[in-house]
């Protein structure tokens, strides 16, 4: 299974401009903090769920559900304790549910996984070096974007590093899963300093390799790829605009 | 504060940058310590990393631990508001550190430092746990996401746990052989220059004590206004609009997240 939620699909979603997806993945959280009740929030996650099929994510919907669930019954949960309500629904033990408090945190919860979507859809059809591209053109310094991008390449190396010392580890007679928290977190030793021994390894090389090549050498860089603004970002800003436009009108009436 | 954006034109800090944002990742994701309760709260080891790492390589720790959060998030699917005070919380958790310890300390070795360098390092450790949980816990709690009472108590909690059983051990291992490559932050960026001027000692000096204390309000404040045993008055005083909602938390918190930026720049 790959680390990243990236399907190249070819679809209406891949193909728009970096930019823009990350504009419209930024607007695409503000109809949620417009609805104060379920019923106001849930269209809004319905058409969600659609874009979502309509971006071939379902394969990655099915990696996040239960995390989409396990947040929607802590929203309701938590909620229920901090939130002040007037009304008594119900009571569990000495803890009174109030009304206000469960629809308040079912609301949240369907505003979380609203985000959840808005994330899912624009990761699904977005590929890491164009992320990054995205953030460098929207004012991200090169250089960051750059150890950005470092980042999300390292990661999955240092993950194969990992899990292979947690075997060799085991294979010397670790036991990870015994004992009380603080004897298991220590554990951890023995695989955390060969993985952070390894990536210090490269640190230097990667560094040498960079400055060979002439890294940091020249202020204006050009990029490998150019991404064209077509009809598909006109359609979808306007599309997420229109959304938060609506929403907003319904909300400040 | 100066180094946070020097260290950009060092090559090597921005390969370190990257080095710790994906060991972060690495060590936070697939390793899960002991879980408390599922989906809420699980004490990870990999929390002890920006601790350890912000002693070996200062600011580029602070910036990759801040990119180690938002490559979590994406490769979680959590992206969304959130991941913005999820960054600006675990970069303040990868600068402290280092920063505070070098303000007192200058460049010592953190394991070799007597009974003084061990009570400053305790310091330091609760100190960013508490900014941490109070950032983030602050930020999800003003959107109404989640109420800080939960998660600001969790994340900081979880995180000393996971630092003060490890980090100790990770730096008294790691250190040394970082020191050897020639590795650590004050070995690239070279010694440090402005901070042997008297006035900016002290300024530093002034801002680790506001950055404490800074903590220490907000995650205090924080915490009882959400459960409620403060009073909301409080909150209003603080210049809430609504000191009824969850808009009493980020006014009464305000005050102490100012005091740990002001600290922060003074550092």
């Amino acid at each position: 299974m790959s680390l990243t939620f990236y399907y190249p699909s070819g679809g209406f979603f891949e193909r728009v401009h970096p930019v823009s997806k990350l504009i419209c993945l930024m607007a695409s959280f503000v109809p949620p903090f417009l609805g104060n009740e379920p019923l106001e929030v849930f269209p809004y996650f319905s058409f969600l769920l659609l874009a979502a099929f309509f971006a071939q994510a379902g394969a990655n919907l099915r990696r996040v559900y239960k995390l989409m669930i396990i947040l929607f019954v802590m929203s309701i949960v938590l909620w229920a304790f901090f939130y002040r309500g007037k009304s008594a629904l119900f009571t569990v033990g000495r803890i009174v549910i109030m009304k206000e408090s469960l629809l308040y945190g079912v609301t949240t919860g369907i505003r979380l996984n609203c985000f959840i979507l808005s994330a899912i859809i624009f990761l699904t059809s977005t590929p890491i070096e164009d992320f990054t591209y995205g953030l460098s053109k929207l004012g991200m310094p090169f250089a960051a974007s750059f150890a950005l991008t470092l980042s999300f390449r390292l990661t999955p190396l240092f993950m194969e590093t990992g899990q292979a010392i947690v075997m060799a580890q085991k294979a010397r007679g670790l036991d990870l899963d015994s004992g009380g928290i603080i004897k298991r977190i220590r554990h951890y030793v023995p695989i955390i300093v060969p993985v952070l021994v390894s990536g210090l390894r490269r640190a230097d090389q990667l560094a040498v390799a960079l400055e060979s090549r002439g890294f940091g050498k020249t202020k204006k860089r050009s990029a490998i790829s150019e991404f064209p603004i077509t009809w598909r970002d006109y359609v979808l800003i306007s599309f997420i605009l229109v959304i938060c436009f609506v929403m907003g009108a319904h909300h400040f009436s | 504060m100066r180094e946070l954006f020097s260290m950009w034109q060092n090559t090597r800090m921005i390969v370190l940058t990257a080095i710790s944002a994906s060991a972060y990742v690495a060590v936070l994701l697939p390793f899960k310590g002991f879980v408390i309760i599922p989906g809420l709260t699980e004490v990870r080891p990999g929390a002890a990393i920006p601790i350890v790492l912000s002693f070996l390589f200062g600011p580029a720790a602070a910036w990759g631990t801040g990119f180690g959060n938002i490559i979590a998030d994406a490769l979680g699917g959590m992206l969304g508001p959130g991941s913005f005070f999820g960054f600006i919380g675990n970069f303040f958790y990868g600068y402290l550190p280092y920063a505070l310890w070098r303000t007192f300390m200058g460049d010592n070795n953190p394991v070799q430092s007597g009974m003084k360098g061990w009570l400053l390092f305790g310091i330091i450790l609760i100190t960013s746990c508490l900014v941490i949980g109070s950032i983030i816990g602050w930020g999800v709690d003003l959107l109404r996401l989640v109420p800080f009472g939960a998660l600001g108590p969790i994340i900081a909690v979880n995180n000393f746990i996971a630092s003060a059983a490890i980090s100790t051990v990770l730096l008294a291992l790691l250190y040394g052989r970082v020191h050897m490559w020639g590795l650590l932050y004050f070995q690239i960026l070279g010694e440090r220059n402005a901070k042997s001027m008297p006035f900016v000692r002290k300024a530093a000096r002034i801002g680790a004590i506001l950055c404490i204390a800074g903590a220490f309000i907000a995650f205090i404040a924080g915490t009882m206004i959400s459960c409620k045993s403060l009073g909301a008055g409080y909150g209003t005083a603080a210049f809430a609009s609504d000191a009824k909602g969850t808009m009493a938390v980020a006014g009464g918190m305000a005050p102490g997240l100012l005091l740990i930026l002001l600290g922060a720049i003074l550092l």
